[in-house]
């Protein structure tokens, strides 16, 4: 039965395999929690951004604002209910707001921008991460420009050891949580009917349209769950801070490492974002600790490499090199 | 309200909407010929302030002669653009071009950094004032409303009273059956992101005359979101339609601060620049197509 | 005689142009009706129109008397209008298999394993069962119309609009792909509205024809 259920869903086996690999290492190799943490948040933020790129082509680039309400949502659940609830349950409620926020700003932009094409759309989202973020400092909400600190509330109202059981362990479980959940969901989209309504939507939305496809529904579909996927990763990095800061939190560095990890692992697959996560993990680390300063002008010219040289990413260039055979069904 | 001081804010919004209209106008036209969005108008401009700035602290030269020279880079930057990078995506779907631009922009901007460093860059260049009511105007701003005029003007003479202004208007209208018309249409690509840009490097040197301090790497990024909303609302590739909206937005953006200011608990600045946003996307919402857009 | 789709007084200008100007046009239940027109003379302009791509300034649509004129294009295909296009809008990089089963899947409502079932029985009837798992992109011209025709008829349409499918084709296959045409409508009982250029072969298989010139339809049809 195994090895069957293998060969019918391979890049499923394959990616939670190796999810599972890094967590076993974050549990036995301790001291490197920190750079595995690293790790499995680009695979999340990787694979998020991906669901809705990969599949309608598509690009949010103000895909922050997302990762920052989440962010925002977790402090909000720790600041109204620290002492009132178990720590637990209050993340718990940290991620069902996280869910909500990003579902209304999703719903809402996604009702403006989704029925136009990409450059309009592309224009409303990069002024979508500074518009909330002038919200909240322009009418002081949300702790306005000094962002909010959580650490306080909770040794407050739990002490110091559960400060540091939230910002390792559970920020951690949390953060291990979204990738699979993100690999799940992207996997389901490869394979239910919806992947030929995208497929057909990435082609020429008119002719999809008069086949029958409601293009905005499922345009709108892919944007609100990589806008929920977003946010339980930024629940999950608030967790781990313990603060959060508009003037960062809304920055469109993760726009660019998202388009990184996505544009050269190969768009609307499931390997690949995945890869490159780890791979850009790496390259970021090194680099920061090489050259520091120069990373986001290495990663611009990265993106604009790939885009004039190899859309389809590596993901395209070995599916050409592989074409008929498992390792070809393993890539998608 | 005294009313000196609103036709204070008035006049002061039309100058600065002269120049808004040059932004937006940049950006509209580049994207009506060759469907390209040029997310990374706002560092060229800051390219373009720099020119400006390093003009006149290495040699003392003006602003009104470095913004000749600003046109200049700007030319040669857009023939450079094309042939690299724009020429290759046309064609391909909107992602990659979208994305070429958005990480075109950070590029700039990590590049000026490097080269010039963060810090805040600035000069004085006094040409006198011109007293109306009880103010104060610069001269310099005059100029600048002036030069803005004159080359939006410039721009919209080019293409409705030249013959290859009319073959670029041809393209907008007609993107398809442009090439179908036998003409080399590259040229025309080429021609057009080379006076893009160089409308857009040329702006960033005008700007200083408004603003000849807090030149950075880092300022594009409220003139890009600028050039969006202009652009957008008077029509995206709709270059008849920017004049109106820059102007429309200048005194917007004028009359605003003063109003926001008012109520307690409200910082004008980062108020403004999200009404600046809740602007743009009422106008998605409403009416896509801008104010002169197809 | 049943009227499936009913074209009322409709118009459409194109800043000074008047692509469509007041065509009213009854569609029978079950007829294979041929649209014969220059080009320019409005014919694709009123396909857009019908499908839903373009929206009239003047006039209503009515399908099986429900006026859709204000409904989206998806809309209209899933309630049973189907079109296939001159310059076949195929997804080159996907199997030809999967082309079809996109229609069934969307504009016929149906559930993947009825919709492979269904692509598996159409793609026989167009003849290119045997290239099912290829690349759309890999098949040739006459074969990539018949894919263009399948897809169509694959989501169990009421009226199948065609355009200009025999646009630039040898004798040979006009009359292989009109008389294909006429069979499958006969037997799903789709009704076909055919758009022609030249008046001698739609006549061979068409029931009925309408002219169109400059934005009119100048005669209500001949029937044979």
């Amino acid at each position: 039965m195994r090895p069957v259920f293998f060969f019918r869903h391979p890049t499923l086996i394959v990616s939670l395999a190796i999810v599972s690999v890094l967590a076993l290492l974050r549990i036995i190799l301790f001291e490197y929690a920190q750079m595995i943490y690293f790790v499995v948040f680009y695979i999340s933020l990787g694979l998020a951004f991906n669901v809705f790129l990969g599949f309608t082509n598509y690009v949010c680039f103000g895909y922050s604002v997302f990762i920052a309400l989440g962010g925002y949502a977790m402090a909000h659940a720790i600041k109204w209910f620290a002492g009132v609830l178990n720590p637990p349950l209050v993340i718990v409620i940290g991620l069902l707001l996280a869910i909500l926020y990003a579902l209304i700003l999703a719903l809402i932009t996604g009702f403006i921008g989704l029925r136009l094409k990409e450059a309009y759309f592309a224009i409303a989202t990069i002024g979508l991460a500074q518009g909330v973020r002038f919200f909240i400092e322009g009418f002081h909400v949300w702790g306005g420009s000094e962002g909010l600190i959580v650490a306080s509330n909770i040794i407050a109202h739990y002490g110091s050891k559960w400060l540091s059981t939230i910002s390792i362990d559970y920020a951690d479980l949390l953060m291990f949580s979204t990738a699979i959940l993100s690999i799940l969901i992207t996997y389901y989209l490869l394979n239910s009917r919806a992947r030929y309504a995208f497929m057909a939507i990435k082609e020429d939305e008119d002719v999809a349209r008069s086949f029958g496809v409601n293009s905005v529904k499922y345009k709108l579909l892919a944007f609100t769950i990589s806008g929920i996927l977003g946010a339980l990763l930024g629940a999950s990095k608030l967790l781990k801070d313990q603060a959060i800061f508009p003037g960062e939190a809304f920055s469109l560095t993760f726009t660019l490492e998202a388009l990184v990890i996505t544009l050269v692992g190969g768009k609307g697959t499931l390997m690949f974002p995945l890869v490159l996560g780890i791979l850009y993990a790496g390259l970021k680390y090194f680099l920061t600790t090489m050259f520091p300063g120069l990373q986001l002008l290495i990663f611009a010219v990265i993106v604009i490499v790939v885009v004039e040289l190899f859309p389809e990413g590596v993901a395209g260039w070995l599916r050409r090199r592989y074409k008929g055979t498992l390792m070809e069904k393993i890539i998608t | 309200m005294e009313y000196s001081y609103i036709l204070i804010n008035i006049l002061s919004g039309v100058m600065i909407g002269l120049l808004y209209s040059l932004i937006g106008l940049s950006l509209t036209f580049i994207f009506g010929v060759l469907q390209f969005v040029n997310s990374a108008e706002g560092q060229l401009i800051m390219i373009g302030a720099y020119v400006a700035y390093w003009l006149f602290v290495l040699y003392g030269l003006s602003p009104l002669v470095s913004l000749l020279i600003a046109s200049l880079v700007g030319l040669v930057l857009g023939m450079a653009l094309y042939t690299t990078v724009v020429k290759r995506l046309m064609g391909l779907p909107a992602l990659y071009s979208l994305s070429a631009a958005f990480a075109l922009a950070i590029f700039i901007q990590e590049l000026a950094k490097l080269l010039w460093g963060p810090t805040y860059r600035g000069f004085i260049f006094d040409m006198g004032s011109l007293r109306v009511f009880n103010f104060y105007i610069p001269a310099t701003r005059i100029w600048g409303s002036i030069i803005s005029a004159m080359l939006v003007f410039m721009l919209y003479y080019y293409l409705y009273r030249t013959k290859s202004g009319r073959v670029l208007r041809s393209i907008i209208q007609n993107p398809e059956g442009a090439v179908l018309t036998g003409v080399n249409i590259y040229r025309y690509y080429l021609l057009a992101l080379a006076i893009g840009i160089g409308l857009n490097v040329a702006s960033g040197s005008v700007l200083t005359l408004y603003v000849s301090s807090g030149i950075n790497p880092y300022m594009g990024d409220v003139y890009t979101n600028l050039a969006f909303i202009v652009a957008v609302l008077g029509g995206l590739g709709a270059p008849e339609g920017s004049l109106l909206a820059g102007l429309i937005f200048g005194l917007i953006e004028s009359l605003l601060p003063a109003f926001l200011g008012n109520i307690p608990n409200v910082g004008a600045y980062p108020a403004t620049r999200f009404f600046m946003f809740v602007i743009l996307m009422v106008v998605l919402l409403v009416r896509p197509k801008g104010l002169m857009g197809r | 005689m049943n009227i499936v789709l009913k074209v009322e007084n409709v118009a459409k200008y194109f800043g000074g142009i008047r692509a469509l100007d007041g065509v009213t046009l009854d569609i029978y239940e079950n007829e294979l009706l041929a649209i014969i027109g220059p080009n320019g003379a409005g014919k694709t302009t009123l396909f857009n129109v019908i499908t839903g791509l373009l929206k009239p300034d003047k006039g209503r649509i009515l399908f099986l008397g429900k006026d859709i004129t204000k409904l989206p294009p998806e809309r209209r295909a899933q309630l049973g209008i189907a079109r296939a296009f001159q310059i076949p809008k195929l997804i080159s990089s996907a199997s030809v298999i999967d082309n079809v089963i996109l229609s069934c899947l969307f504009g016929g409502k149906m559930n993947l394993n009825t919709a492979r079932n269904r692509s598996l029985k159409v793609l026989e009837m167009v003849g290119l069962n045997r290239k099912a798992y290829e690349t759309a992109g890999s098949l040739t011209s006459p074969e990539k119309k018949l894919l263009e025709l399948a897809r169509a008829v694959a989501m169990k349409p009421r009226v199948l609009l065609l355009d200009e499918i025999v646009a630039g084709m040898p004798p040979v296959e006009v009359d292989n792909i009109l008389s294909l045409v006429k069979k499958i409508s006969a037997e799903e009982k789709i009704t076909a509205v055919a758009m022609v250029e030249h008046v001698m072969r739609a006549v061979r298989y068409a029931d009925r024809a309408v002219f169109m010139h400059q934005g009119k339809n100048t005669s209500r049809g001949l029937t044979k």
